[in-house]
């Protein structure tokens, strides 16, 4: 279960214990100073800048081409990404396969992948794709070779949609309604309602491309045998155990791409990935949470900020039991969080206040400045805790009536969600409650934190989440009544009409300043106590060039190659 | 050695009551642990009862428990441990691409043990109270001591840290590629060797040291045998039986997965995959591999008391 996953999914191994799994890639940095209008804090804009410049001058060179590129995976389970947690599967997936559209590794708004083109969009519900005429599998039984046709598209989708109880990405595309070949080359797409995140969403791993032939042949995606996609690389063999080979697909659509030969993957776990990759057994890894901070201030290796381990950190409070189910002991306790130290203890230092999107959703979050504004964000803290107070007494509560929250949380060493999470928390609150609010601590053993948390049985935790490419991923999936991840049972009809508003909001201007609104709705009502944001930061080695990945994983690697 | 047969048969018989009685406890255990394998499946989906009703009606995992786990028996009985609740492998197999890197690594370990433990040991009580004994058991003391997934630690990621070297973190099977297999285990079998070597040579010391002090041995100098004799041949022969045990436990112990060794290594062993699959309660897998290490276990113990006879045939077949 490495598994560090993006969607409002919580960041799990890697970058906790098991993983990091391996190592999203992502150069949100890059994104970071490609949006102009960003307000970030000067040092994140520089190191983002210090990522990005190595990034632009790899990219001035001329390709070489040849050469494997080594890098780490995840403990898989399988290769069905349509039915596994797709952080790690997607190390797989986004080589062998491709989507109709992708993240741009600028600022992740999607591009074409392997449609032409953006879709048409004749109205708000419509979207009609082209595909190439060039574009084949690989040439590997039962489909040798054969072009993609819009048949392909449409089986590939309605699988992922598929009704089942593990089919865990059918949400994603939920306000589809139907898909239809129009002819061999265009897929028409039709929503239920506009939805101005489904082309993010379609650029999600998930929402691969592959042949029905496949599924005939073999009872699911699981097995490397079923991998068989258009990407730009074929693979050769992989095994849970030791990872993956690939080799290049000469047939690739985009004519010349890729330029490696080869991609091993290996099996390992973040310590030991980062320890490989000082020692120059693998090119790339994710930098230890607790070195990022010193890591960018003196960089020995290029460097990207942001990506698959990008975090959100909140404080979730069970909003259908007492005592948070009193709204003012919620803002008690957003009140009373104190972002800046919980940048300093709980994301080592490296990290923005921010109200649930991730650190590489720069382009759509409030800026520092603006967060700095939202109650229970800004510097003055004994004010905040003065407030916090008069809410908790008003709500009946006192020292000699004190808030008892039963908090849970992993019995594991991490900072960010384990047993000093909830020690740093229990510490916050009571001080910053002036003893009113008293809180338990129940350290559990992971799954069944998951299993409590599922199903409603804790008063507050703490935890850390990922997002996904669209700000709406974790802000519907945390906030909306009918979130996947409403593991707070938050029933807001506002809320939920204001984040069902942003989502019908097509012009990108208009629906920032709508997300924005939400932000500061939920600061405000603190259903949920959001902290801070952290980058994760990846490092390659200097001969790696071109290695500009999306937020998730290392995108396709098509444009990656070696000097050397 | 006409004795053995039964004994044999009644150690056999008593082998599989353990391991019946293993499964009922494994079996047991793992269900009344919090959390289960459909929540977990679930938590990408989202939390919805009639979902999690679906999924279990589909596991088989909403019938009774008595008929689930005679259901599972009846499997074993047919050697088929089953098939991942999680992934949907087999669970024989997930066993049979783990076991070889637990069995290298064991095998590996307990040789180094072996050759750094047990002529320490005897060196130790030959020489005892010379400098080389206090140097000797303060080495033996040592290894014991200090934690082998501290020094694993330390020997993976300082290096790493300094000069750019790291032992090879990449598991690679010895028929794929030999000499990068005995690469790969070199430095986790020292790791853990090391460490293990420390109560071998105490046992070994101490054992030696009785025996040394017993009349036969005065008669075999006596009787004017070369002193190499008398060592090899007479005393440590007879000090071998404890030494035998502290080993059997240890191969027992190293064959159930040095979980902790796997990780800092990367080594996809045994108890990587017991981990691993506790953690998201994949039923059928944890009691598979339970019930292998517990097999492990008991035959282990069953060859140890064997080879007891071979060694010292002088030894109560009881």
């Amino acid at each position: 279960m490495k598994n560090t996953r993006f969607l409002g999914a919580r960041a799990s191994r890697r970058t906790f214990l098991r993983t990091s799994a391996g190592a999203g890639v992502g150069a949100a940095a890059i994104g970071l100073v490609g949006c102009g209008d960003d307000d970030d804090d000067e040092e994140a804009t520089a190191t983002a800048a210090a990522g990005a410049a190595t990034a632009t001058a790899t990219a001035a060179a001329q390709p070489k081409r040849g050469g494997t590129f080594i890098h780490s995976t995840s403990f898989l389970s399988h290769l069905d990404i349509h039915q596994v947690s797709y952080a790690g599967v997607s190390d797989v997936t986004l080589l062998v396969y491709n989507r109709l559209v992708r993240p741009t590794v600028k600022d992740q708004l999607p591009e074409p992948d392997l449609a032409t083109a953006m879709p048409e969009q004749p109205d708000n519900l419509t979207f009609i794709f082209k595909l190439p005429a060039n574009a084949k599998f690989h040439d590997r039984a039962p489909v040798n070779g054969r072009v993609v046709t819009a048949e392909d598209v449409v089986f590939s989708l309605q699988r992922a949609a598929t009704d089942g109880p593990t089919f865990a990405h059918k949400g994603e595309i939920r306000s589809i309604d139907k898909i239809e070949a129009v002819d061999k080359t265009t897929v028409r797409i039709t929503t239920k309602q506009p939805d101005a995140a489904l082309l993010a969403s379609l650029s999600l791993p998930p929402f691969i491309v592959f042949a029905r032939e496949v599924l005939d042949k073999f009872p699911d995606l699981k097995a490397p045998d079923a991998a068989i996609g258009t990407g730009p690389f074929i693979l050769e063999n992989w095994s849970r155990e030791t990872g993956g080979k690939l080799k290049r697909n000469p047939a690739y659509f985009r004519e010349g791409l890729p330029y490696l030969d080869a991609v091993e993957q290996r099996t390992l776990d973040p310590d030991p990935a980062w320890t490989a990759f000082l020692a120059g057994q693998i090119h790339t890894a994710a930098v230890p949470e607790a070195e990022e901070k010193d890591f960018k201030a003196n960089p020995k290796f290029p460097f990207a900020e942001s990506g698959s381990h990008a975090t959100a950190i909140g404080r979730i409070m069970n909003t259908k039991r007492p005592p948070f189910d009193d709204e003012r002991v919620r803002r008690a306790v957003g009140l009373i969080c104190d972002r800046d130290a919980s940048i300093e203890f709980q994301q080592f230092g490296n990290g923005r206040a921010s109200v649930c999107l991730a650190y590489d959703h720069a382009f759509w979050n409030l800026s520092v400045e603006e967060t700095a504004k939202l109650p229970g964000f800004g510097k003055d803290k004994a004010a905040d805790k003065k407030q916090a107070i008069a809410l908790l007494e008003a709500a009946g509560y006192s020292k000699s009536n004190p808030v008892k929250a039963d908090s849970v949380a992993w019995s594991h060493p991490s900072r960010q969600f384990g047993i000093p999470a909830l020690e740093y928390l229990k510490q916050e609150l009571e001080q910053g409650s002036g003893g009113i609010i008293q809180a338990s601590l129940r350290p559990m053993e992971p799954t069944a934190w998951l299993d409590n948390e599922a199903r409603g049985l804790f008063d507050f935790t703490t935890a850390v989440w990922v997002a996904g490419i669209d700000p709406d991923h974790l802000l519907s999936r945390m906030h909306h009544t009918v979130g996947g991840r409403n593991y707070g049972r938050i029933s807001d009809p506002t809320l939920d009409a204001m984040l069902d508003k942003e989502r019908a909001t097509f012009d990108v201007k208009d629906r920032v300043k709508q997300i924005h609104e939400v932000l500061r709705y939920i600061a405000e009502k603190s259903p949920t106590a959001w902290l801070t944001a952290g980058p994760g930061v990846t490092a390659w080695q200097p001969f790696v060039k071109g290695y500009a990945a999306t937020s998730y994983a290392r995108g396709s690697l098509e444009n990656t190659w070696l000097d050397k | 050695m006409w004795l053995m047969g039964p004994y044999i048969l009644r150690r056999l018989s008593l082998s599989l009551m353990t391991l019946l009685l293993v499964s009922i406890v494994v079996f047991s255990s793992v269900r009344l642990m919090p959390g289960d394998i459909v929540r977990t499946l679930l938590q990408d989906v989202g939390y919805d009862p009639a979902r999690e009703a679906e999924l279990r009606h589909e596991l088989g995992l909403d019938r009774p428990a008595y008929e689930q786990y005679f259901v599972w028996l009846g499997e074993i009985a047919q050697g088929d441990l089953g098939v991942s609740l999680w992934d949907g492998r087999d669970v024989t197999e997930m066993i049979r691409a783990r076991l070889p890197v637990t069995l290298e690594l064991a095998l590996s370990s307990i040789i180094v043990a072996i050759l750094i433990g047990l002529p320490l040991g005897v060196l130790s009580a030959v020489k005892q109270d010379t400098p080389l004994d206090y140097v000797a058991r303060s080495l033996g003391v040592l290894a014991i001591s200090v934690p082998n997934f501290w020094i694993a630690t330390l020997v993976v990621s300082l290096p790493a840290r300094w000069w750019g070297w790291a032992p090879p973190l990449h598991y690679v099977s010895f028929t794929d590629d030999p000499v990068a297999n005995i690469k790969v285990f070199i430095t986790p079998a020292l790791v853990l060797g090391v460490n293990l070597s420390g109560s071998i040579m105490r046992m070994g010391r101490s054992s030696m040291l009785e025996v040394l002090r017993l009349d036969y041995m005065r008669t075999a100098r006596a009787k004017g045998l070369d002193e190499r004799v008398v060592l090899y041949r007479h005393a440590l022969r007879n000090a071998l039986i404890p030494v035998m045990t502290i080993i059997g436990l240890q191969v027992a112990f190293l064959l159930g997965g040095s979980v902790i060794i796997e990780s800092v290594f990367s080594l996809p062993g045994m108890g990587r995959l017991m981990i691993d699959t506790l953690t998201v309660r994949d039923y059928d897998v944890v009691q598979g591999v339970t019930l292998v290490f517990a097999t492990i276990m008991v035959t282990v113990n069953l060859v140890v008391d064997l080879l007891y006879m071979v060694v010292d045939p002088r030894t109560k077949l009881t």
